[in-house]
């Protein structure tokens, strides 16, 4: 029951921040009325938004491991940004693709989708398929350089799997 | 100072995205042309509108844009993985000149 | 002018989108030209609210945006009960 009101309220103040944001407003009319329809949602929702307890989403390592996340994250982007615009401009096009399978360690559902998502945000790697007991990706791969999982794993997975299992446990 | 950086986010960003449009048009099959899109919207759209909100400053204006960017940050890759799957399973064939196709030998 | 400038890159990057919407051999094809095509609609409203101080253009361009990630997820899950025609 305690656990019900805590996510209760967290999701009650994102709601209410995302409705002030798009509003873009501190009128106060637009404030009580954003926090009426918020509370609406709220009651509705919070059960498919947060599950689990509230406080061991606060643990301070596990933001500290998000933080360090944002900038390793930025530099894969500009490298595989580099290489895909390098592999589009060449004049012969020196593609390799294919698809291939990328075991992980991860077992949450959160975990699973935010690497098969930064997996796909990333150019020159997009995951196509998840296998049924979810320990691999199915990853499609502009340029493969090795076609083992261990190599795969280690090339493409690892950068974001190194912070995601410290971040989704 | 503030306005060269604006500047240079948006220079940067219509070049991705033309080079990901060239490379859309460029790209032998869906899937390649996947990788290619994703370079339109992230290192495009995403950086434009990055060099919109810089030029300017702070306000309500800033303040969606970057809420418009935050939504397709999360929601491109899903698409992404949606139509590619979609693809596959619909019998899309890889590039003939492909290497490997593990997800039809695994998984047929 | 710089903002006019980038627009025009804009467009000939939509320009380039469009041509693959119109070539492109299968259905996913053109459902990856025309989600590039809506993205850069997006850029470029965002820009016009820029240059015309208007900010009408952005709360278009968010509903632009969420409607265009509702009709790919749509069309995906049709392409996929479907099997592969033209």
């Amino acid at each position: 029951m305690r656990m019900a009101k805590e996510s209760l309220f967290v999701a009650f103040v994102c709601l209410w921040l995302a409705w002030i944001g798009l509003t873009g407003s501190l009128n106060l009319q637009e404030l009580a009325v954003g926090a009426i329809v918020a509370a609406f949602v709220a009651v509705v929702s919070y059960e498919f938004l947060f599950q689990g307890g509230m406080r061991e989403k606060f643990e301070p390592e596990r933001w500290g491991y998000a933080l360090a996340y944002v900038p390793a994250y930025i530099w894969a982007e500009l490298k595989a940004h580099a290489s895909v615009i390098y592999l589009i401009l060449h004049p012969r096009m020196p593609i390799k693709p294919g698809i291939v399978r990328v075991p992980t360690e991860l077992r949450s559902d959160f975990g699973i989708t935010g690497l098969a998502n930064a997996i796909t945000m990333t150019p020159g790697t997009l995951s196509v398929d998840v296998s049924e007991e979810g320990s691999s990706l199915y990853v499609h791969w502009i340029d493969v350089k090795a076609v083992e999982p261990e190599q795969t794993s280690r090339q493409i997975a690892w950068p974001f799997e190194r912070f995601l299992r410290r971040i989704f446990r | 100072m503030i306005e060269i950086i604006a500047y240079i986010l948006l220079g940067i960003g219509a070049a991705c995205a033309l080079i990901g449009a060239m490379g859309i048009v460029r790209l032998p099959d869906v899937y390649n042309r996947i990788h290619a899109q994703t370079v339109v919207v992230v290192g495009g759209v995403i950086v434009m509108l990055l060099g919109a909100s810089v030029l300017e400053g702070l306000s309500s204006y800033t303040l969606k844009a970057l809420i418009i960017a935050l939504f397709l940050f999360l929601t491109n890759p899903v698409g992404s993985h949606a139509i590619a799957r979609a693809a596959h399973k619909s019998g899309v064939k890889l590039w003939r000149r492909s290497v490997a196709d593990k997800l039809k030998e695994e998984k047929p | 002018m710089i903002l006019l400038g980038v627009l025009v890159i804009i467009f000939g990057a939509c320009l380039f989108c469009a041509l693959r919407a119109a070539l492109g051999p299968t259905a996913p094809d053109r459902v990856v030209a025309i989600d590039a095509l809506v993205s850069l609609m997006i850029g470029a409203l965002v820009l016009l609210g820029v240059y015309y101080r208007a900010p009408i253009y952005l709360d278009v361009a968010l509903v632009y945006a969420f409607l265009a990630f509702l009709g790919t997820l749509a069309i995906a899950k049709y392409l996929e009960g479907r099997g592969i025609e033209t």
